[in-house]
Formats: structure tokens, sequence, C-alpha cells
């Protein structure tokens, strides 16, 4: 390595180093000035502990049941998509990438219109088994919260066990049948060692997911208990007790980093996998029974799954009649939100697209920067402590509380600027996605290509520019626009930080369903989900970015 | 007959095979012909992994087509091995006993055994990724053979192996199935594999069996000249025009090489098939030879490459000025290659009397609706 590159390197490092950590040093520092001051942890030490257990044992309890449900509704889905050609297949595989792409708050007023007392579901149920008061909901328990998230998380399931298993040769099963095993062994002994690291993948991911779940437990958990994320809210916004809000989260961290540390290992495994496969299967045309297993999961996808997110869109055009009146159907909800009170829909429009693209900007740059660092850090020396800590900081934002980076921005801003503070620790939440993409659009690159373009004469700038940058754009510009897409989306940041100052998309659909328009929120939530869901247009890149 | 093939039809999307053939116990048959010409789908269709349209397949008189893969009791080596990476190489090899729910000193007694035979003794506690290439394919051999199956299907089991190993292991091969006096049907592409395996040979194209017989067979009779050039049997010229010849009871030829040749009439099998065919000229190895030492009528070749393997075999690689994209070899016995200049003509003298005029195209050995053509080579006892 020259000593310009080694200049280069560590000042990158310093500069995502300062961005990651900065917040979380700021906000450690306030709140254990706080528990010093005596304003920390009132309570006493085995009552502390044992609601950190409660919590604890809640968080882990409704992610293992999450992820458990999720692999189970995504597997008959994943095999599907590895092995046959149907209409509707790359639709199934392009539902992953809902869970990034359309905001938790979105998928939360989907399921409370379509699963909810009055909903959609329970109407048609009541038809079959009597009059709708019988009919009680589940909605807002704990087997409510686990449905909640495992059809939110399903499709990761689907994809990246897919993805794994339209890798993976009939041969081995083949020889084991040949060898005289039947289906069930020949499918142990031949594909299960091979697909297990891809569903341990998933799960694993989804049970990050679950594990950090905040809007989700806080508005269907309440009864059943809270999470540690919900925790770290309560501390922050009800009591402002930051030393308990740290406290939780270096619980939080720690269980985090686990199941970050087994994840990447299983990820290993799947890549080696991946490698030692390569090709992808021709696919099979369903016959038969195949067939009908296809249309009935197509069916059960569309109801327990499509339907919410299809009521988002009906709901959005009925315009209730205010006197008993019959409802009807029209832009009326959307002329409410621009013409009425408080016209909140184009200030909210405008904040959003604002902060959100600063966000997406400030990511995007500090993404790049720290891709860039760890490929040619990597490339110089694949042990040294620059990738190695590059990594680590890439799995912090979900490792840590998405409440501590936004306390810590804004504890670091002058005057204590929320809006500030949302863009920060927004722009912190998304450059790892960036990173991740350009650094594996990079490793993408065949360096025969590179090596080619050398003995054509060009100099390494010059094959950089002339070859990799333009394959590496594709990657940054969909990361660009799916970092866009997540912090437009976000309403746990601007819920922690308690925004009053400015009103985003996702804050005024949260407050419109709490107080219970719920067709308002529909159509800010449309206007939400065209927003977010524009980066569908970026199709498979987007999903891989994820 | 140990396996009889009759009458079947594999079909796979827009590729259907056909083959009907049978074979002997203890021979090696070899399916040989270019990528995608359906020699895999007839091995899988054998061993129950591809499903079969129409068709009989008999083992030992036993019919197995309607038995699943793992009741037909068919050993098969996978082109990539397919062993169990998850598994030591001692479970890999007793993998089909213990699925038989053998006895487990059994088991471990036909390991050893086994493995003494292929020389896998010290191997038996790695796993496959700890082992070479040739060492995999001597695991892949055992495990296939340890339930002691009744026929043995290897499909291009030498593929990704180096020349030098390829050669080792096809005489270990060769050995083992003798030895062992297996029946088995081995698929490859490489010429010389099947010649140096097989007892008898089936040539296909396009899923069609277009040539069957031992290799002194398909040299007499190549029955085409794709076959023929596939083969390297010997030259093949393309034929521009067959006119009545001067003297009676003959025929003059006029090749793409330009040359006017007189045939007798035998040479060809059917005139009337080759009026409609693009129609060759085929010339045995056996019937030319350089310098104009048949004495016959001969040909201008162009000398393109002095090939000399390690053996001190000396080869020409010759081309026909006026014939494209046409390269065949020359074997040279015991003459000096440094008499020939390489990008120098030669003149090749032709032996009339042994060549054939063929269609240049293969017809199916099968006719439509099934059973072999009246005029398909049944392979002689070897």
């Amino acid at each position: 390595m020259t000593r310009r590159t080694s200049i280069l390197l560590y000042g990158a490092l310093c500069v995502i180093l300062i961005f990651s950590m900065s917040p979380l040093a700021a906000f450690s520092k306030i709140a254990l000035e706080n528990a010093r001051g005596g304003a920390g942890l009132s309570e006493p030490p085995a009552t502390f502990l044992s609601t950190i257990m409660r919590s604890l044992r809640f968080t882990v309890l409704q992610s293992l049941a999450s992820t458990a449900l999720a692999v189970a509704i995504g597997l008959p889905g994943a095999w599907f998509a590895a092995r046959f050609r149907f209409a509707g297949r790359k639709a199934l595989l392009a539902l992953a990438a809902v869970p990034f792409c359309f905001p938790p708050i979105l998928v939360i007023l989907a399921f409370i219109l379509y699963y909810g007392r009055e909903g959609l579901l329970s109407s048609i149920l009541s038809l079959f088994f009597g009059p709708r008061k019988q009919y009680q909901g589940f909605l807002y328990s704990f087997w409510g919260l686990i449905m909640v998230h495992a059809f939110y998380n399903f499709p990761i399931a689907v994809h990246q066990i897919s993805a794994l298993w339209i890798r993976i040769p009939d041969t081995q099963m083949e020889a084991a049948k040949t060898l005289g095993a039947g289906k069930l062994r020949a499918f142990r002994t031949g594909t299960l060692p091979w697909l297990l690291p891809g569903i341990a993948q998933a799960s694993g991911l989804i049970f990050l997911y679950c594990f950090f779940s905040f809007t989700t437990v806080l508005v269907f958990g309440g009864r059943a208990g809270a999470t540690i994320e919900v925790e770290i809210y309560h501390a922050l916004r009800y009591q402002s007790n930051y030393a308990l809000a740290l406290a939780f989260s270096v619980v939080e961290t720690l269980c985090a980093l686990l199941g970050i540390l087994m994840l990447t290992r299983i990820q290993g495994r799947t890549r080696k996998s991946l490698r030692d496969f390569g090709r992808t299967r021709e696919l099979a045309s369903p016959k038969g029974i195949q067939l009908f297993f296809i249309i009935m999961y197509g069916i059960f996808i569309v109801l327990f799954f499509i339907g919410p997110l299809l009521s988002i869109v009906i709901e959005a055009f009925k315009v209730p009649s205010s006197m008993g009146g019959t409802t009807k159907f029209g832009f009326g909800n959307f002329t409410t939100l621009i013409r009425g009170f408080q016209a909140p829909l184009l200030g909210a429009i405008l904040s959003t697209v604002r902060l959100s693209g600063l966000a997406a900007v400030l990511a995007t740059v500090a993404g790049v920067i720290a891709g860039l660092a760890l490929f040619f850090a990597e490339k110089a020396n694949k042990n040294g402590v620059v990738p190695k800590l590059i990594e680590v900081l890439q799995w912090l934002p979900m490792a840590v509380s998405s409440a501590i980076f936004a306390y810590g921005w804004l504890f670091l801003s002058t005057d204590r600027v929320a809006s500030i503070a949302l863009v920060a620790a927004q722009a912190v939440i998304a450059w790892p996605f960036v990173s991740r993409a350009l650094y594996a659009s990079l490793r993408a690159i065949d360096p025969r290509v590179r090596e080619a373009a050398k003995t054509l004469g060009a100099s390494p700038f010059r094959a950089f520019m002339t070859v990799e940058l333009r394959t590496i754009l594709p990657s940054i510009a969909a990361a660009a626009a799916f970092a866009f897409s997540i912090t437009a989306g976000d309403v746990n940041v601007p819920l922690m930080l308690g925004m009053g100052e400015v009103e985003t998309l996702p804050l005024l659909l949260y407050r419109l369903t709490a107080a219970y328009r719920f067709n308002e929120a529909c159509a800010a939530g449309l206007v939400l989900g065209l927003m977010t869901g524009l980066v569908f247009l970026l199709k498979e890149k987007v999903i891989d970015v994820a | 007959m140990s396996l009889e093939v009759k009458n079947l039809r594999v079909v796979r999307g827009s590729f259907s095979l056909e083959a009907d053939f049978s074979l002997e116990r203890g021979r090696v048959l070899v399916l040989l012909g270019p990528s995608g010409c359906g020699k895999t789908t007839l091995l899988r269709a054998i061993a129950g992994l591809e499903a079969i349209q129409r068709g009989e397949i008999r083992l030992d008189g036993a019919r197995i087509d309607g038995l699943p893969a793992e009741k037909r009791h068919i050993g098969f080596v996978f082109q990539d091995l397919a062993l169990f990476e998850q598994l030591r190489v001692r479970d890999n090899i007793g993998y089909s006993l213990m699925v038989r729910h053998e006895d487990k000193k059994y088991i471990q007694e036909k390991t050893g055994l086994l493995a003494r035979r292929f020389r896998i003794e010290q191997l038996l506690s790695r796993y496959p990724s700890e082992l070479s290439g040739g060492e995999r394919q001597r695991v892949a051999f055992a495990r296939a053979l340890a339930s002691e199956p009744s026929l043995m299907l290897l499909d291009e089991p030498l593929s990704a192996l180096d020349a030098p190993l390829r050669r080792e292991m096809r005489r270990f091969i060769r050995l083992q199935l003798a030895e062992g006096h297996l029946t088995a049907i081995h698929v490859t592409h490489d010429v010389e594999e099947a010649v140096d395996l097989a007892d008898e040979i089936i040539v296909m194209r396009d899923g069609n069996m277009v040539g069957r017989g031992t290799i002194e067979e398909l040299e007499q009779n190549p029955g085409s000249g794709w076959l023929a050039r596939f083969m390297n049997l010997g030259l093949v010229l393309p034929v521009t025009n067959i006119v009545p010849g001067n003297a009676p009871g003959t025929l003059e030829v006029e090749t793409g090489a330009g040359t006017v040749l007189s045939l007798p009439k035998e040479a060809s099998l059917d005139i009337s098939r080759l009026s409609r065919d693009k129609a060759c000229l085929y010339v045995p190895l056996g019937a030319s030879d350089i310098a104009g030492s048949r004495g016959g009528p001969g040909i201008r070749a162009r000398i393109v490459r002095h090939v000399r393997s390690a053996s001190n075999v000396a080869k020409l690689a010759l081309m026909v000025p006026g014939v494209e994209n046409y390269y065949f070899e020359f074997s040279l016995g015991g003459r000096s290659a440094d008499i020939f200049r390489e990008g120098t003509d030669i003149e090749i003298s032709i032996d009339t009397g042994l060549c054939q005029l063929l269609s240049d195209e293969p017809s199916a050995l099968i006719v439509p609706g099934g059973g072999l053509r009246a005029d398909a080579i049944q392979p002689s006892r070897v």
C-alpha cells in the first residue's frame, strides 16, 4: 500500500468513525452525567433488572415467534419460486422490497383496516361465522403482533431462500436416490444441508428486524408487552431518563451484536454455497398437484398480504358520510388534506422530500466513502484493521437503537434543532446500505476486466474511471434511491424526537391513524407509498441493495 | 441380456430423445456424441431420474421403468460426482448400505473392502472437500459400487480431470469394470475415451442414435459423413456431382476438392437417398495414404501441423484446399514427419474400391413410431 493510499484510507476511516460514533459518544456523555446527577436509574437495581429481563424476554420471544411464522409462510413460496415457472413468480420475488420500501406505519395502517374489528376481513368472516360483534379480533394481542411481523417479513424469506435454492443442483439428491434413499432422506442428504444456511440467514435477518421493531410493537403490542426499543422510547419521551435509555440500549446492542455475529457467520456459509453452485437451475412448468398448490399459495398471499395493502388504496378513495348517509368514492380525503383544516399534506410532502433528500445525499456520500475505503483497504490487506473496522461500523446501525442516534445528534446540534438531528440520524442509519451496495458491485467486477484495461494502456485511475465507475454507478443510484425510500418512510426517528417543528409524511400518517381518521390516513399513506415505492422502478437492483 | 431399452422416448420441452438398444451382461457401452445430443438424458432416464414418455426399460429381465430411482438398484457416477460434502468419505461410501438398513458391521467391512480395492483406505476419515480430483473420483466409484448394483451408469465422470489423470482414471475404470464383470454405460464426448473404454459404441446426435457398433464396424460403415468426421474415421469430402461413369458399373464423382474420382456403383448404399440429401465421399483412413503409395487417383491436401505425441506417434493435421473448415488427422505410421513441411501440399492417394458415397447428414437408427431401422448395424460380439 502506498503512503498516499494509506493517508486516504485512514482519512476515510476517520470520517466514517466520526459520523457513526460521535452521536453515540454524545448521548453516552449526557446519559452518564444524567445518572451522576441523580436523575438516572431511580428504581432499585433488582426492579430495574427485572424490568430489563421482562422486556428482553418479550423482545426475544416475539422475534422468535415472528421469525418462525415468517419463514413458515415464506418456505413454500421460496420452493415454488426456485423450482417453477408460473405467472406471478417475479411479483412474488419483488414482494421482498415491501419490507424495505413500504414504511411500517403504512403496513400497520393496512393491517388495521383489513384485520381490525371493523376491517374488511372481519366483514367477510362475519358472513360465515355470524354477526361481526362476535369477532373480537386479535390484532392488538401478542399473536396479532406476530402475525403482522410475519406477513411484513415473509417476502424476505421467499427472496433469500429461493435465491439459494435455485442454485442448489439436484445431483446430490439424485445421487442419494440412485443409492437407494427415499424422497425425504434424499432431500435431507442432498438438499437440506445446502439450504439450511439460506434458511438460517433469512431467519437471522428477520429476527433482527423483529428484535428492533418499534412502531409495530408500539401500536399492536401494547397489551402484550413492550420490546426494548419501545422501552427506550418510553424512557426518552415520557421519563427523560437518559441513563435508563442507555442501559436498555446497551442490553439491546449486546444482544444484537451476538445476533449479527451469528448472521455474518451464516452469510459466509451461504456465500460459499453460492460460490460452489454458481449457475441457476432451469425452471420447470408446474403440473397437476404442483400447480394446485401454487394457485392455493397465490390465493393465500393475495388474501392475507396483498389484500391489506390494496385496502389502503380502496380506503383512500372512500369518503365517509358525515350524517350517516352513504359512503362515496372520490378524492374527498385528498381534498381535505390539501385544503381543509391546517392543510397538512403539501407541507408534509415538501418537508419529507427536503429532509429525506438531504439524509439520502448525506448517506450516499458517507456510503460511497466507506464502500471505496473498504474495497481498497481489503485489496491492500484483507486482514488489516481498516477493513475490519469498516465492517463493524457497517453493522452499527443494525445493532444500536435509532433513538440513541437521534438523541445523540440532537445533543450535538447547537440549539438542539430536531430537524438537523433527524437528517443526521437517518443518514447514519442509511449509509451502510449504500456502502454495502457499492462494495458488492465493486467486488462483482471481474478483476480480469480491470487487468485487460491496464494491458491496453489505461492507468489505474483511468481504468477505474472508464471500466469500474460505469459498472458501479447504477448500484450507487439504486442505493441512493433506496436510502431515500427508507428515510422517507421512517417514523421511528421523528417519533423518538417528538418533532413538533416539522411534519413529515410518516408522522402525519401516524397522527391521522392515532386520531382514527383512517380514510385520510390512507390518502396520506397512498402518497407516501407512491413516493417510497418509486424505487420499485429500479426493480432487482433495489432488492439486491436491500 | 442385462439391459434392454425398447422404444424409449423422453421429451424435455422442445427436445425429444429416442432410444432402442440392449446390452449384454459384463459389457461396456459408450454413449458418444456432441454436447446437447441427449446422452445424459438417456442415462438419467435409465436411472429413473428423468420421466419417460413411452417405452420399456428392463434390467436382468425385470421391467424397471415404473420404479422410482431408489428402487432400480443402478449405480450412477455423476459428472460433478455429487459427493455428499457434509459426510466423511467412509459415510459417503457406506451411504447406500446405510439407507438399506444393513448391519453396521457389514457396512464397515464392505466400506473397508472397497476402500482397499480403490486404494483410499487412508482417506476414510476425511471430508470430500479435503480430497484431490482423482481421490474424489475413486470415492464416487466406490460409493456407486457399494450396494453391488446390476448396472453402472457413468455420466462423463472424467470431464473435470486434467489429461494425465484422465488417462490414468480411464485405465482404472476399465480395470474395475472388467474385474467386477460389471455391465456399464459410459457417457462421453471424447472419441479417444470412447474407443479406449467401449466394447461397443452408440453415437448420438440431436436426441437420436445415429450410429452403433464396435469401432471397427463404425470405421467400415459410418453411415454418414457427419459421423465419420466427428470420430475422425477417415477423409470426408463434399460431393458436387455424380454421373454414370464411362466404364460400366461405375460412377464419376466430382468432389469439392476439385477432383473427379471413378467409383464402383456399390460404393453408394442408397443412391435414391443420396440424390435427396447432401452427399459426401468417405475415404476410410485405411483406404488412403500419402505420397501416392496406394497407387490410385489422389487429391491434394495441405499440411497444417505436424503433431507428435509424447509416445512418439507422428500425425499430420491436414486440410483440403477448396473445402472450408475441415481438418483431419492422418497418422504417419513409422515415417518421419520431418520430410513434410508445414504449409506445403501433399498428394493423398486413394483406393477407390474402399470408398463410400454417403449422405452427409446422419439419419436416426430408430424409425418413426419406434423400433430399429432395418439397415441399422447390429454390433458383433467381441
